[in-house]
């Protein structure tokens, strides 16, 4: 007998793309970002002049209510928004320390579209700023049940957590069932910038006073090894 | 003579962060979201004696740590899965694409033999 139709009721679908002039590394987080989620549609790469607002009617137009956009500035800096469409909220994150899925040193391996468990830190229920981010982690990462491209058994585990005020990415795979785990990969740290009340703008809900923007970052750098010489002689 | 900047003014809107919370909070059973908060399991090395600003710089700790979040979720989870009658392991008939292909497999194999024996002859 053919299989019964089963119900694919929650419809989140996720816009996967990057704006022009993105590095090969953030080029291929992204793809590993689109083969672990079913549930994403991609787009060709947006101009660079174009407005965020843009990318907004591009995701209405796929048909999307979850965004994630890369934007890449100086060459060497990697940006992610993560954004509700319509409404929001939104978030712009500094991608750190990105390890992608093609590195050797990660030996797990799962079925392409599986439906990943997500866990969460428990610092994630301790401030409110956290606890919207998590649910929004949730839909967006996170694949529906009985979606079309997905397969029926859960063999991998994303975990987020928290360590000095960023968010860890790390993607595991089950080997047995007494919880041994094998790492596959991608792996990034994501620190969040700011969170926006709507989607790719609106008023600010909350911005992140640890964050130091690379500029400054290395500026602090430079300062710091300026008087090397002179250090030394006195 | 440079004037001096404003010092930045962070905003934290506790209230309309709770109320967009809610707006987008949905009423979905569990099975829909596959969501869990946990703490790291209990280390059994030992290998964690002292917290704080140490972990996230040393990274075998930090590595130890986030695996053993994943651990305990999986050891929440799958009972919970097995509940509600969804397979978590694949039989070994089922063929399908995997996230990486087999070529990539093997390299990463070889690679690992590699360094065995890059260990074994060092020793």
């Amino acid at each position: 007998p053919a299989p019964k139709k089963q119900k694919w009721t929650n419809k989140q679908r996720v816009l996967i793309f990057s704006s022009r002039g993105v590095s090969y590394r953030a080029r291929h987080l992204m793809t590993d970002l689109r083969t672990l989620m079913p549930h994403s549609k991609a787009e060709t790469k947006m101009d660079r002049k174009d407005s965020l607002f843009v990318v907004n009617e591009i995701a209405e137009m796929k048909n999307c209510n979850r965004c994630i956009y890369f934007e890449m500035k100086k060459k060497q800096d990697l940006y992610m928004w993560v954004s509700g469409v319509p409404k929001g909220p939104s978030v712009k994150f500094l991608i750190e320390n990105v390890h992608t899925m093609l590195e050797l040193k990660m030996t797990g391996n799962c079925l392409k579209s599986s439906r990943p468990l997500l866990s969460f830190d428990t610092t994630f229920d301790k401030h409110p700023y956290w606890a919207l981010l998590k649910e929004l982690f949730i839909q967006t990462f996170g694949t529906p049940n009985h979606h079309p491209k997905s397969q029926p058994f859960i063999d991998h585990v994303f975990t987020f957590s928290i360590a000095d005020n960023r968010i860890w990415f790390r993607n595991y795979q089950i080997l047995e069932e007494d919880g041994s785990l094998a790492e596959i990969g991608p792996r990034f740290v994501m620190n969040p910038i700011r969170i926006f009340e709507g989607s790719f703008g609106g008023p600010t809900l909350f911005s992140n006073p640890h964050y130091i923007s690379p500029n400054e970052h290395r500026r602090r750098l430079r300062k710091k090894n300026a008087n090397k010489y002179l250090d030394k002689l006195q | 003579n440079i004037e001096a900047r404003a010092p930045k003014v962070h905003i934290n809107n506790v209230a309309g962060m709770k109320s967009k919370l809610q707006e987008i909070s949905q009423a979905i059973p569990w099975v829909e979201r596959l969501d869990s908060t946990c703490d790291p399991a209990a280390d059994v090395l030992g290998t964690e004696k002292e917290s704080g600003e140490d972990v996230v710089h040393d990274d075998f700790k930090r590595e130890m740590r986030f695996y053993r979040q994943a651990q305990t979720t999986v050891l929440e989870s799958i009972p919970r899965l097995h509940s509600l009658g969804i397979p978590t392991s694949r039989p070994e008939d089922y063929f399908a694409q995997m996230a990486k292909a087999d070529e990539h497999m093997t390299k990463v194999r070889e690679k690992l033999l590699a360094k065995q024996v890059s260990m074994d002859r060092s020793e």
